[in-house]
């Protein structure tokens, strides 16, 4: 109690210091006469009077001083008026104060904002309960043969029947879906199957309806579907009557059975959840797995159980953390940039110090006469210390903001796109890593002048200043060391980004097993509405890009049954059931053409359907090599209507009616 | 007879004061001038009690050493 008695009346006196200081001289202003009455009373004349009572009253300054310590907090007085000498010292180098300043933003901005993004993918937890026992699961073949990883409903049997009742097994299967609004454009939307135990393994309940039913997975049962919180404040505007409605696909309306929670997100980017009626018989490859285990269950256990399972399959099981699988090759990629970024700090911190040494060489005649003024080893340190402090704050504010920039510049030019890094927040954990950096930084930064200008006596400064012109013998020494280190960081950093050039060269002219020059992979998803009969057709396609064929190599040839005739690709009668896979799968199209797109399309629900067409798109501007794809893509995507229309052949192929709305391409 | 000069008697009822164990207000004195009036509070009063019984333990504890010596 009487400590936070004091505690109190110590932070009132921070806030009062005006009040306080004006009733101390008041009240010793009443002492002092009181007791220059008493000496007149006595018979002393007025003069002497007073010059007896300040006397005896003993040193006004000194009692002021005494009280002041007494008021407030002693240490944060001391703090204050060391950051004043600080700023005012700083000031007056200014050239120095920006040079140290942007050197430590630039160190401090950039691993602040790659720890963001570290924090953001391999850090944060998924907002799963019990997210730690999440494990993705993955099918190899053990006889050599390439495999997607992916489990069949077979597997996934013999997985239950091995695992249960502990370990609980889901599965999805991404699937595209066009769907019809009410009202606006159809838009491609991405979706998954899955499986019954699907929702229950991740332990996230829908936030408005039921979710999926067991009758839902048995064969011929009803379809329904699960929609995400974005999907329904974008397309149904946060309609809280949804659950019931029919959600319109090209293919055809399923009901909505509810709202997902609006951290659901497996996997990644999904809209609409549909149920999937699995055939246990099934051998396909096409499902990605997902397994929960029980909580303190080692992972070595499951490996061996996964294991006894796989044998008799053929194959084996590859298990890992579901967050490992959801980042993928992220993680290296990330920490090989964190740590560079990491020497980076240092570098800065380095710079910084030998500018501080520099600095300290020219005060140290500053530092002797204070310490002959009176000032302790200690308040010298201190106050050295309370610089670099002041420094590092500095650098660290401008650092958050250049960090903060940094992100957000990353974000814009494609870093969004990368598994978990839609948002990559500025939150709490990033702030006291800053804040991390700081102290590190003043430690690191403030300690070489401490040591070097608190280190020698005062008379050995005085000595060796009244010598030496520049600077003393210790201080040489430790700048050298200073730039010898700074040299081998710098070294180090250069080194290792050549070495990551290197790589990324080497990565590139090695040979992908076919001409993979001029070729780009896209996927292309046109859309058009029915106005006239309220019915809409919704087109999926993929456009390939070929004009110089390589018979030997052409891989979209060899897949689809494309053959280059004129500049044009023309479609085989029979390869209409590859057109309708490759329409529907659009993302594993490759691209094959140089210097015109040929798109393929496949109508749904166009009468004409079975009958491939092919159309060439002809973008604006196009250039061999990487850049020609985003080109086509904008041309495409972001095309007026008449361009748009422009590229397609004439007549329109499915009449007047059928009106080209929107064209969106991803690659 | 002890002397105290206001340099030790200020700082040290500052301290007292921000403990609570007393408490200061302006007013005016039986000479009618402007005067401090400091006041003991009730945490004071338990204080003073708590401080008085270790001194005359300590009293006692040193006067029964003394007593022995002699």
């Amino acid at each position: 109690m009487t400590a936070l008695r004091t505690l109190m009346a110590g932070m009132s006196a921070l806030f009062s210091r005006r009040r306080g200081e004006e009733g101390l001289a008041a009240e010793i202003a009443e002492h002092l006469k009181l007791l220059a009455d008493e000496y007149q009373r006595l018979g002393l004349p007025a003069d002497e009077a007073r010059a007896a009572a300040r006397k005896e009253f003993g040193g006004v300054d000194q009692i002021k001083e005494c009280v002041r310590d007494q008021r407030g907090f002693l240490w944060f007085e001391m703090l204050r008026r060391d950051i004043r000498y600080a700023v005012r010292s700083l000031s007056r180098a200014p050239a120095f104060t920006l040079a140290a300043i942007s050197t430590l933003a630039l160190g401090i901005g950039a691993t602040t904002a790659l720890f963001s993004v570290v924090n953001e993918a391999l850090l944060r937890p998924l907002p799963y309960p019990r997210s730690q026992d999440l494990w993705s699961v993955r099918a190899q073949f053990t006889d050599g043969r390439v495999t997607t990883g992916l489990v069949s409903p077979v597997e996934l049997k013999r997985l239950k029947e091995a695992t249960s009742p502990n370990v609980t097994v889901a599965l999805s299967a991404r699937v595209n879906l066009t769907l019809l609004p009410p009202e606006g454009t159809p838009q491609a939307v991405a979706a998954s199957a899955v499986d019954e135990g699907f929702f229950p393994l991740f332990g996230l309940s829908p936030i408005l309806g039921s979710g999926f039913k067991a009758e839902y997975f048995r064969k011929n049962g009803p379809n329904g579907a699960v929609i995400s919180t974005r999907l329904w404040h974008n397309a149904f505007g946060g309609d809280p009557k949804i659950v019931g409605k029919t959600l319109s696909l090209a293919t055809g309306g399923v009901p909505i059975l509810g709202v997902a929670a609006p951290e659901m997100d497996v996997p990644r980017g999904t809209e609409v959840w549909i149920n999937l009626q699995l055939n246990p018989q099934d051998t396909g490859h096409g499902l990605d797995g997902y397994l929960r285990m029980p909580p303190g269950m080692p992972p070595a256990v499951l490996r061996s159980r996964l294991g006894v399972v796989a044998q008799g399959l053929g194959l084996a099981f590859v298990i890992e953390p579901f967050v490992k699988a959801m980042v993928g090759d992220l993680r290296p990629v990330l920490m090989i940039v964190f740590s560079a970024t990491a020497l980076l700090f240092i570098l800065a911190c380095v710079n910084v110090a030998n500018l501080l040494l520099a600095r300290a060489s020219l005060r140290s005649r500053e530092v002797a006469v204070r310490a002959a003024a009176g000032a302790s080893r200690t308040r010298i340190v201190r106050q050295l210390l309370t610089e670099s402090a002041v420094l590092a704050t500095m650098g660290t504010v401008a650092g958050l903001a250049v960090g903060y920039g940094a992100v957000r510049a990353l974000l814009r030019y494609g870093a969004s796109q990368l598994p978990r890094l839609e948002v990559v927040p500025f939150d709490t954990p990033v702030l006291l890593f800053a804040i991390g950096m700081l102290v590190l930084c003043a430690v690191g930064v403030g300690l070489a002048p401490v040591l070097q200008l608190a280190g020698s006596g005062i008379e050995e400064r005085l000595r060796e200043r009244a010598r030496t012109a520049g600077g003393t013998r210790s201080t040489y020494r430790a700048l050298r060391m200073m730039l010898a280190a700074e040299v081998a960081v710098a070294v180090t950093i250069v080194a290792g980004t050549g070495l990551l050039v290197r790589s990324f060269l080497n990565l590139q002219r090695k040979d992908p097993g076919f001409a993979s020059g001029g070729r780009l992979t896209l996927t292309c998803c046109c859309l058009f509405t029915n106005t006239g009969s309220g019915r809409a057709a919704g087109l999926a396609g993929c456009a390939v890009h070929k004009a110089a064929p390589d018979p030997r190599r052409d891989c979209g040839r060899r897949v689809f049954g494309l053959s280059p005739a004129a500049g044009w690709l023309r479609i085989r009668g029979h390869d209409a059931v590859s057109i309708g896979w490759l329409a529907g799968r659009a993302r594993t199209c490759r691209s094959l053409s140089a210097r015109g797109i040929t798109g393929i399309f496949r109508g749904y629900g166009d009468p004409d359907q079975a009958r491939p067409r092919v159309y060439r798109l002809r973008p604006a501007v196009h250039s061999a090599g990487g850049s020609g794809q985003r080109e086509f893509c904008s041309n495409v995507s972001g095309g007026p209507r008449p361009a748009l229309r422009q590229n397609f052949p004439r007549p329109w192929p499915y009449g007047p009616r059928h009106e080209p709305r929107d064209c969106r391409c991803s690659s | 007879m002890l002397a105290l000069n206001q340099g030790t008697i200020y700082p040290a009822l500052l301290r007292l004061q921000q403990k609570g164990w007393i408490k200061s207000r302006w007013g005016t004195s039986e000479n009618n001038r402007r005067a401090r009036f400091y006041e003991i509070t009730r945490a004071g009063k338990s204080q003073l009690a708590v401080e008085t019984e270790i001194w005359e333990r300590a009293v006692s504890i040193l006067s029964r050493m003394l007593e022995a010596k002699s």
